[in-house]
């Protein structure tokens, strides 16, 4: 395995008019909130590449759990199941670094994954890794306030639930990992395709620049009622 | 970790769903999920392009649906309209290397799309899979007809143009039957005609004028009544002994048309003319000889033979036969009103034979017919020209005494003919009518001045809760018997509304109360409806409420000639400037919806009130679900009739 792709470096800076031209659309299911606090249980990727998702081009992972926590009722992945199906933290986290290569990470409310993530590989292997991210939220309210896209019914409600009855979306596989990102997957080719077809800039401009675990010591991932997306 | 397997499972869950996917194994299904790459399409945007290579994959629509068309200079002619679980692109199979047709997303739409090479080496292992792609390609690339014709058609089927005895309204003759033809002039003499059709092996000759306009027609029924007559002088001209006027049709007719001509006129040959009037000239001779040689198992055959049935046992077994064939011909939603009036003529000759059956067990009986004029008549459904099959019809008889002493013995010898019929129509299985809405309903057999004082009744003083239950007799239509009777009525039924405005405001208010709301309509597009789960009522929720406000707004309009629901909304199409597309797109919703019930009546021998959504066409279900909003904005326009 090259870990040297794992090492913190800047990431390259993003060329003004081209689009990132591998995005990976994660989701991570968590025994809880807390990002700085709290284990990754799973991890579901897939890519987005030439405005396509590429289930080829996927990722899922369990990582074995040393007890049940209370987000099981959430996830369903039990002590036993991580055992049986599961792989090592430090494994499964530099594998999941070496999928994603330089790809800009997608997500919704993304920044709770890559903080969790970026806070667990430094626990483990000391390296972090720094991709660009976007997040699907921000760019749906941004292209509703732009009128490229119908306004939510329930502008409070920012959970992934909302935006798939909102497009339309087959809920099915909620709360696994994979589901969860194949879910964003298709929510996230919509948005993404209609702003390319206006100003791809847009998109552009909401992509953040990787974080070190250093600089967000607690980030919590927001829920749309404050239960929604609770991990626990 | 590993690819996720999860997504892979799920796209093939998705797949699974639909045919051809359902016909795979788990293992092969699984295998073409993991080839599935996913694109979102903005409404409107284009998929693929007519006369473009066409690419190496294919789509199956995850989401949303999309229009499938030809361009036509400016204009695009649509092919489809497919939805979720449909295919696009699929002419890989017909070895068309270009797209035929182009495809734009309808609205917001995802694809899943598959290559090709693998896919088709499964092929060989699933023919299932192999007989539905052709079946989806074999008529028309790229797209499936209106009806699902193609989809029945498989290779090495005959197709419709070669399959001999297959008709519909589409299909013309054969150039072999148009072309032969024999003519003399009016002032040939009736021997040279003979001597001709003699050589030639002719049943008939035209007679025509220098300038080949036709006079007249002499076949060989008139030669013989000629020499019955004993007037047979040697030099008899033809212009004479020929049967005139000629029935003319126009070039390359289709057979549809002929037979019905042939039916209407009593006529067994059509002359063919360049325009098709009789101001032009000959081109050629049909005869019923040429169909029944050409298309041996058809309407007119069958109904010919239902005139010379003498029991019931046989004519029970030719109306099947007729079904039968109706379901093998009804391919096409163009072809409805065709075979509306194909259906009418059957069950006017089924009726006129049973009243003579009837009218004969009466004889036998010693019940001779007094001097009276009797008109048999379907009401509802059956009077709009809209049932299909042999269920309760709502019908009535209309009779008028032609002399005083005729009068005592007229209601008495009606009603003897009343019970014999019904009998007669049980016995061959048509349904029994629960409604009681049969001329053996004394109700409804009645004096044509008991009709006049009922539609008078009705118009004027009837309380609007029961007006529904009489509103069948505004579509009566005769079927046998002296059709003027109804005509009569019908007459009084335009003096009495004319007079009476507030019929119609009572009318609308009854109309639209029988419209079902709105809720109902949603259930057409539900999955489990798409899935053929669940069946949708499509006679209470589209056919009934147009076929309503078709006779609200034809009544108000005075038009009472046409009963049929194309007919009343295509009529008041033309006549009213301001609704002109809107009764124009509610008359096409109603086409296909009524092909949607006759099918499924004629396939399950049921009144094909409840059809499975799952079974129609992209392009039916997206009709029917525009006819919802011409329900609604007739509904709106009634409604200004109320106030």
């Amino acid at each position: 395995m090259d870990h040297s792709s794992l090492s913190h470096q800047p990431h390259k800076a993003l060329d003004p008019v081209v689009l990132p031209s591998r995005w990976v659309v994660l989701d991570t299911e968590t025994t809880g909130v807390i990002a700085t606090r709290d284990q990754i249980v799973s991890i579901g990727a897939v890519a987005v590449s030439d405005a396509e998702i590429q289930p080829q081009d996927s990722f899922e992972c369990v990582i074995r759990q040393p007890y049940n926590s209370s987000s099981v009722v959430v996830h369903g992945i039990t002590q036993d199941e991580s055992e049986r199906r599961g792989t090592s933290e430090s494994e499964a986290l530099l594998a999941f670094s070496e999928y994603i290569k330089d790809a800009c990470l997608v997500g919704h409310h993304v920044e709770f994954d890559v903080t969790i993530l970026n806070h667990r590989m430094k626990h483990k292997t000391g390296r972090v890794v720094s991709n660009p991210f976007l997040d699907t939220m921000e760019l749906v309210i941004a292209m509703e306030e732009a009128k490229w896209i119908d306004p939510r019914p329930s502008p409070n409600d920012f959970g992934l639930d909302a935006l798939c009855r909102h497009f339309n979306v087959k809920r099915s596989g909620r709360h696994t990992a994979p589901g969860d990102a194949f879910i964003t997957a298709l929510i996230f080719i919509r948005l993404l395709s209609i702003a390319a077809n206006r100003e791809p800039d847009m998109v552009r401009r909401l992509i953040h620049p990787g974080i070190p675990p250093s600089e967000k010591d607690r980030v919590s991932k927001p829920g749309s009622n404050g239960q929604e997306e609770k991990k626990a | 970790m590993s690819l996720a397997e999860s997504l892979f499972q799920r796209i093939a869950d998705f797949l699974d769903d639909y045919p051809p996917f359902q016909y795979l194994g788990k293992e092969d299904l699984l295998r073409i999920a993991r080839l599935v790459k996913i694109k979102f399409h903005e409404r409107d945007e284009t998929i693929f392009e007519e006369n473009t290579p066409r690419r190496n994959l294919f789509y199956v629509i995850h989401n949303g649906s999309v229009r499938v068309f030809n361009r036509k200079g400016k204009k695009h002619q649509l092919r489809d309209i497919r939805v979720e679980g449909e295919l696009l692109g699929i002419g890989h199979i017909s070895g068309l290397p270009h797209y035929t047709q182009s495809a734009v997303a309808e609205n917001d739409t995802i694809l899943y799309s598959i290559p090709w090479e693998p896919f088709s080496q499964l092929l060989p292992a699933y023919p299932d899979v192999m007989r539905f792609l052709r079946a989806n390609t074999s008529l028309h690339p790229e797209s499936r007809s209106w009806g699902g014709a193609a989809s029945e058609m498989l290779p090495g089927d005959p197709g419709a143009d070669t399959l001999v005895g297959h008709i519909n309204e589409t299909t013309y003759l054969p150039q072999i039957v148009q072309k032969r033809f024999l003519a003399c002039q009016t002032n040939d003499t009736l021997q040279e005609a003979a001597f001709k059709m003699l050589q030639n092996e002719l049943e008939a000759i035209i007679v025509v004028d220098p300038d080949g306009t036709p006079k007249g027609m002499i076949t060989k029924t008139d030669m013989t009544r000629c020499v019955q007559s004993g007037r047979l002088p040697r030099k008899a001209l033809a212009k004479e002994f020929m049967s005139a006027p000629v029935i003319t049709v126009g070039e390359n007719p289709r057979l549809g048309d002929c037979m019905r001509l042939m039916l209407k006129s009593a006529c067994r040959f059509l002359c063919m003319t360049k325009d098709g009037s009789a101001f032009t000239p000959a081109t050629g001779v049909i005869s019923e000889r040429d169909l029944m040689l050409y298309y041996g198992n058809n309407p007119m055959v069958i109904i010919r033979q239902i005139g010379i049935s003498d029991n019931f046992e046989e004519l029970t077994h030719l109306r099947y036969r007729a079904d039968m064939l109706m379901l093998n011909e009804l391919r096409s939603v163009d072809a409805i009103l065709w075979f509306s009036e194909v259906v009418h003529d059957l069950n006017c000759a089924f009726a006129r034979r049973v009243i003579e059956l009837a009218q004969a067990d009466l004889r036998a009986e010693g019940y001779f017919p007094p001097d009276v004029h009797l008109c048999w008549m379907a009401a509802g459904a059956g009077g709009r020209k809209e049932l299909f099959t042999r269920t309760a019809m709502d019908r009535g008889m209309v009779y008028k005494a032609l002399s005083s002493a005729a009068e005592s013995h007229a209601a008495d010898y009606a009603t003897r003919l009343a019970h014999t019929l019904s009998n007669g129509l049980l016995k061959c299985g048509w349904t029994p009518n629960t409604r009681q809405m049969t001329e053996a309903n004394i109700q409804w057999n009645r004096s044509l001045s008991d009709w006049e004082a009922y539609f008078h009744q009705w118009i004027n003083h009837t309380l609007d809760d029961e007006l529904p239950s009489v509103l069948p007799w505004f579509d009566a239509l005769p079927i046998a018997g002296n059709d003027y009777l109804v005509d009569s009525f019908q007459s009084v039924l335009v003096r009495e509304i004319a007079s009476h405005p507030a019929f119609i405001r009572r009318l609308a208010s009854v109309t639209i109360t029988s419209i079902p709301k709105p809720e109902e309509y949603e259930a057409f597009s539900t999955r489990e409806n798409r899935l053929g789960e669940r069946r949708f009522d499509i006679s209470h929720s589209v056919l009934q409420p147009l076929s309503h406000l078709a006779r609200l707004f034809a009544l108000k309009e005075g038009i009472v000639k046409h009963t049929s629901t194309i007919d009343r909304l295509n009529k008041l199409a033309k006549t009213s400037a301001a609704h002109r597309a809107l009764f124009e797109d509610a008359a096409e919703g109603f086409k296909i919806a009524l092909f949607c019930s006759a099918k499924t009546g004629l396939r399950e021998q049921s009144p094909g009130n409840l059809i499975e959504p799952a079974t129609l066409t992209g392009i039916e279900q997206q009709s029917i679900k525009s006819t919802f909003r011409s329900i609604f904005e007739l509904q709106n326009l009634a409604e200004t009739l109320v106030s």
